[in-house]
This record gives structure tokens, sequence and C-alpha cells, in this order.
């Protein structure tokens, strides 16, 4: 038996050019299979140029030219035999300013269904009500169906979006700065509703984002764009850990270490140093489990998920963290 | 004086100009409408709606002329619709790189400016002589198409235009094709639009008279046309028929007949109007 490899997207010596600007440079890199993957970085950088190169949607702008190459499973998307309809089929895609059709809630939801020829009642409605209640808006519509999706509130609008984009179960789900638009309270809640839709539904996931604490939260990797470039692609740890160029370096100077950080990184091998009572999971972000070990005069246990010691750390290591910015390898 | 005290006066007598302006052509319209109706209005019965022409002023009446009228403003709205929403939407959606298609656009704009006499010639030879229709209504109708389309087309593609983008990325995102995109959003969200240019270009087809005297309508009908190939008058040839009559009743019969075309085309227009509202209702970007 053939395992899937461990990357779904691929992509080879990608340049963009838009008439005479060159908007995304010579890129290769692999999208992990059923991972978020977080795009940052500043306006105008090409984050949803790129997004868009894999659903083919820039094929739109006239100005626009591509060299190089795109794969999904290992299929040139770029092909003379790809039919871009179906490639899309796959592909949800949630956009920054909420865009309902000038039709009622039902029928925004099931418009990418519709389109593929389904006609069943039912299975229509069952796949409205599943999705309105994958994006948190059940509740507040299932009386109104049939109104306008034109008449809701800007972030009810966002979330028929996204209801939208996953009513056809795609594998792969674009974000394009899905939460933006949205009012602090509805983007934390969003943000939390993600995390739980990502877990049940552990779909391939890009999504672009400004907020880096946004990509901290939702995101697996995250890959730091500027000026048409790739400057890092790596876990939020490394990122932030061992940054690749002086502007990541700069991009993350100021994000807190222990809001990023788990113990794993930080911790010490394990010694036959005099031990606390105290155990923490490797896996534990440091401002989760900070308070904890501040209480503790000794080194704590760091323990893996099968409660086997993996490695020990002291306090002062946490507070080195903390507050000394530089040097927490040392 | 001062400059800025001159400045204001500038200002006061711009003012009144304006008013002025904008009365002008109300003031002439509402005595227009007056007169008409004084000469007219009693002329206006069951009778004059139902009865053929005749030599008498009293018993002529202007059946043939509105079901002439009605005939043409069906079967110009069925070619013209069709043909006209399918021009503007290839150029506006398919259409857009090529050098036929910039071509194509100059010359409708040119079209849109063509006197109107010479839309009738062009019937005339194409339609009356070598598609040979004679001087029909199928004639008249095609005739008339030509001189809407032009107005169709630009109306199509400007209410398309004004469709946002989002909604065709949001459409081609979920793996629609380009016809399920026009079809279930582009179509849908233009058609106000769309409506009220084909409404309000019919219209003025209503009023045409110089094309269909070209292509035949001249022609004294006395039986009202019951197939697209019979021969057929229209409302203003039958107007300009009877006030180019010395008798002082074939005036009145004018004044009256005005009256009916006027209604038809408010009418109209306020259908046009009415459609406008509600899709912009319905459609609030």
């Amino acid at each position: 038996m053939t395992t899937k490899p461990s990357h779904i997207l691929e992509i080879k010596s990608l340049d963009v050019f838009y008439g005479d600007m060159h908007a995304l440079k010579n890129i290769d890199m692999q999208i992990e299979r059923n991972k978020v993957t977080a795009f940052i970085g500043p306006s105008g950088c090409g984050k949803s140029t790129f997004l868009r190169v894999f659903n083919r949607m820039n094929d739109y702008i006239q100005s626009y030219r591509m060299e190089g190459e795109v794969f999904m499973e290992n299929q040139n998307i770029y092909g003379k035999s790809i039919l871009v309809d179906e490639l899309r089929k796959n592909i949800g895609m949630v956009f920054q300013k909420p865009n309902p059709f000038p039709k009622s809630i039902y029928e925004n939801v099931v418009y990418g269904l519709k389109i593929q020829g389904i006609k069943d009642k039912k299975f229509l409605m069952e796949r409205a009500e599943k999705s309105l209640k994958q994006s948190a808006l059940w509740d507040e519509v299932k009386d109104d169906l049939n109104k306008s999706a034109l008449a809701l509130s800007g972030g009810q609008q966002q979330r028929v979006g996204i209801a939208r984009s996953l009513a056809v179960e795609p594998d792969i789900w674009f974000l394009d700065e899905p939460f933006s638009a949205l009012d602090p309270l509805i983007r934390k809640e969003m943000q939390d509703e993600f995390l739980r839709l990502q877990e049940k539904l552990q779909k391939t996931i890009m999504f672009i984002t400004h907020d880096f604490d946004e990509a901290l939260k939702l995101a697996d990797r995250i890959a730091i764009m500027k000026d048409g470039i790739i400057e890092q692609l790596d876990t939020p740890a490394n990122i932030v850990l061992n940054p690749a160029t002086e502007y990541v370096k700069k991009f993350t100077e100021e994000v807190p270490r222990e809001k990023v950080l788990k113990i794993e990184d930080v911790m010490n091998k394990p010694t036959n140093e005099n031990l606390g009572t105290l155990k923490v999971s490797k896996n534990s972000i440091i401002e989760d489990v900070a308070e904890k070990i501040l209480t503790q005069e000794k080194s704590v246990i760091v323990i893996d998920e099968n409660d086997q010691v993996v490695g020990t750390i002291h306090p002062s290591k946490i507070i080195n963290t903390v507050f000394g910015k530089k040097n927490i390898n040392d | 004086m001062t400059n800025s005290k001159k400045n204001r006066i500038k200002d006061r007598i711009f003012e009144y100009f304006g008013i002025a302006s904008t009365f002008f052509g109300l003031v002439i319209l509402v005595i227009f409408i007056g007169n008409i109706l004084v000469d007219g209005l009693s002329r206006i019965d069951w009778d004059f709606m139902t009865s053929l022409p005749s030599r008498k002023a009293e018993r002529a009446g202007i059946f043939t002329a509105w079901s002439g009228s009605l005939w043409i403003l069906a079967l110009t709205t069925l070619i013209a619709f069709p043909l006209g929403v399918s021009a503007g939407m290839y150029l506006e959606e398919y259409g857009k790189k090529t050098s036929l298609s910039s071509l194509l656009e100059v010359n409708i704009s040119n079209l849109a400016g063509v006197p109107s006499i010479i839309y009738g010639l062009l019937g005339l030879e194409i339609f009356v002589r070598v598609f040979k229709m004679g001087n029909s209504i199928l004639a008249g109708a095609f005739t008339l198409s030509l001189l809407v389309l032009p107005i169709i087309i630009v109306a199509t593609r400007e209410s398309i235009r004004a469709v946002p983008p989002s909604i065709r990325a949001a459409s081609y995102g979920l793996g629609a094709t380009k016809w399920q995109t026009i079809w279930h959003q582009v179509l849908p969200s233009s058609m106000g639009g769309i409506l009220t240019g084909v409404i309000l270009a019919i219209s003025r087809a209503v009023g045409e008279t110089a094309p269909l005297i070209v292509v035949g309508a001249l022609a004294y009908v006395p039986f009202a046309p019951s197939s697209p190939m019979d021969e057929f008058t229209v409302m203003p040839i039958q107007i300009f028929n009877w006030v180019s009559r010395p008798q002082h009743g074939f005036t009145i019969n004018a004044a009256a007949a005005i009256i009916i075309l006027l209604i038809i085309t408010f009418v109209m227009n306020g259908i046009a109007v009415y459609l406008r509202n509600k899709w912009e209702k319905k459609i609030s970007w």
C-alpha cells in the first residue's frame, strides 16, 4: 500500500507578473496535508495572489502572467487536461469582504451543490443545515432561510460565505483574511469556532491574515511574505526562535515568547539533578503553565503523551523566556 | 462694489437662470398637454378606440393604428431583447480582448447616433426588398429593432458592469463555469437595469415615425392586422395623417390619438421606473 505524501500542494519555481510588476518571485514550497498554513505579510506582498494561484482565480486578470509549475496531488493544475471548474469544486474559498449572492440564505449556501447538478431537496437541506451549524450561524437564521442574505449583518454575511464554501465539502479550504472584517468579539468567537471545526474536519487550510496573534492561534505553520518572496515557512516556534531573515526577526521581535513556545522548545535534557514533584506536558504552551512552574523551587519534570519523562525545566528558565527575550536557547 | 458682492450677485443671477431653464421645458409640456386635453379628451370613447379609419372624421377611429402599434411593440421586443442582451453580454463578458470586439464597440456607439430615417432606408433595402418581407409588420419590427439595439446593448453592458466582481469571484470560487456564473448570478442581478433599458428603448420605438414611413407603413390600412406579414399603420403615422387633413374634425381626432399615444408612453416609462426601483430595493450591494 502506498501512503499519500505528506504534502498535498507543491509549487516549483513559481513566478507571477502583473504586466511589468514581478508579484511573486521564484517560490518553491510544499503545503502540508491536513494542516493549517497561515500567510502573513504587509499589504501588496502577494499573499492573495499566491493563494489564488492554486484555484486559478488569477486567470481572469488580464495583465496576469505565470511561470513555473503548481501541483495538486502530483497533478499539474495548469496542465491542458485540467478543467478549472472541476479543480475549484475541491477548493473552498472564503473572501476578505462578505460577498453573499443577492439570493436567500438557503440559496447562497447550496449554490455550490446546485451548480454541480444536485437537485435532491432533502440532501440540499441537510447540507445547508450542517454547514450553517459549522459556521455557527444556524441558530440565528434557521427560521429565516428564505430571507435575502443581503439583509444580514456583515458578520452574519461572512458566516454565510463560510457555510457556502463548506457546503461542497472541499478537501482544501482557502481563507483570505476571513475574520478581519468582523468586530473583535465575533472575531474571537469565530477563531475558536475555526479551531473546533478544524479538529473535526482536518482539512488542508491556507489562510491569509494581517494579525500575527491570529496566525499563532490558528496555524500549524506560518509563512512570512514580503515583496513577493516567502521569507520563511516554519512552525510558529521556529519562526520566533530561529528567524531566517532580518525581516522575520523584526516581524517577530514583539511577539510574546510565552504565547508561542511550548515547554519542549525550552526544556533541558533529562538529568539526575534534584527534581521536584510537579509534572508538565511537553506540549503545553508556556503561558498556560508558567504560573504553576513559578511556584516551584526545584526543576519541574517534563513528560510526553505516554507519561515518559523527556526533560526538565527550571523555573528560572521560564523567567528568562518571558522577560529576557535573548538567549533562550542558552 | 466689492468683489465678493459682485460674486454674490452673479450667484443669484445664475440661480434664477437655472430655475428659468428648468421650467422652460416643463411649462411648454404643461401647455402642450393642456391644449391637447382640451381639444381631444371629449373625442375619446369606446367607438373611437374600436373604429376603423374613415373619410368622415366623426366615424374614424384608431383601431388599426393602435393594434398596429401593439404588433410592432411586441415583435420589436421579441427581436431586439434577445439580440441586444446577448450582444451586450458577449461584449462585456467574453469579447474583451480581441480587436474585433473593440471594432464592434466603436460601431455600436456610432449606430446609436445614426438618424432614424437612415434605419428606415436600411430596413427598406434589407428587410422589405432583399428578404422580401414587403410592407409588413415584420419588416417594420426588424427595422425598429435595428434602431433600438444600440440602446439595449449599452443598457445591458452598463447593468452587467454594475455587478460587483466579488459576486463573480464567489461563484467561480465554488466551481461554477462562466455560463453558470452569468446565468445564475450576473443576469439576475443586472436584470432590473436591463429591463429598464429595454422598456425605454421600446417606448422610443413606439413613437418612431420616419423609419416606418420608409418601409411602407404610410399606406391607408382599412383593416386591423392579424398576422406579422400584414400591412399596417401605427399611431404616430395615423396622427401625422390626420393632422395634415384640412377638416377640423380630423384635428380633434389627432389630439385624441396623441393622448392615447402619450398614455402608452407614460405607462411604459412608469413600468421602467417601477422595475428599477423594485430591483434596486432587492439588490443593494
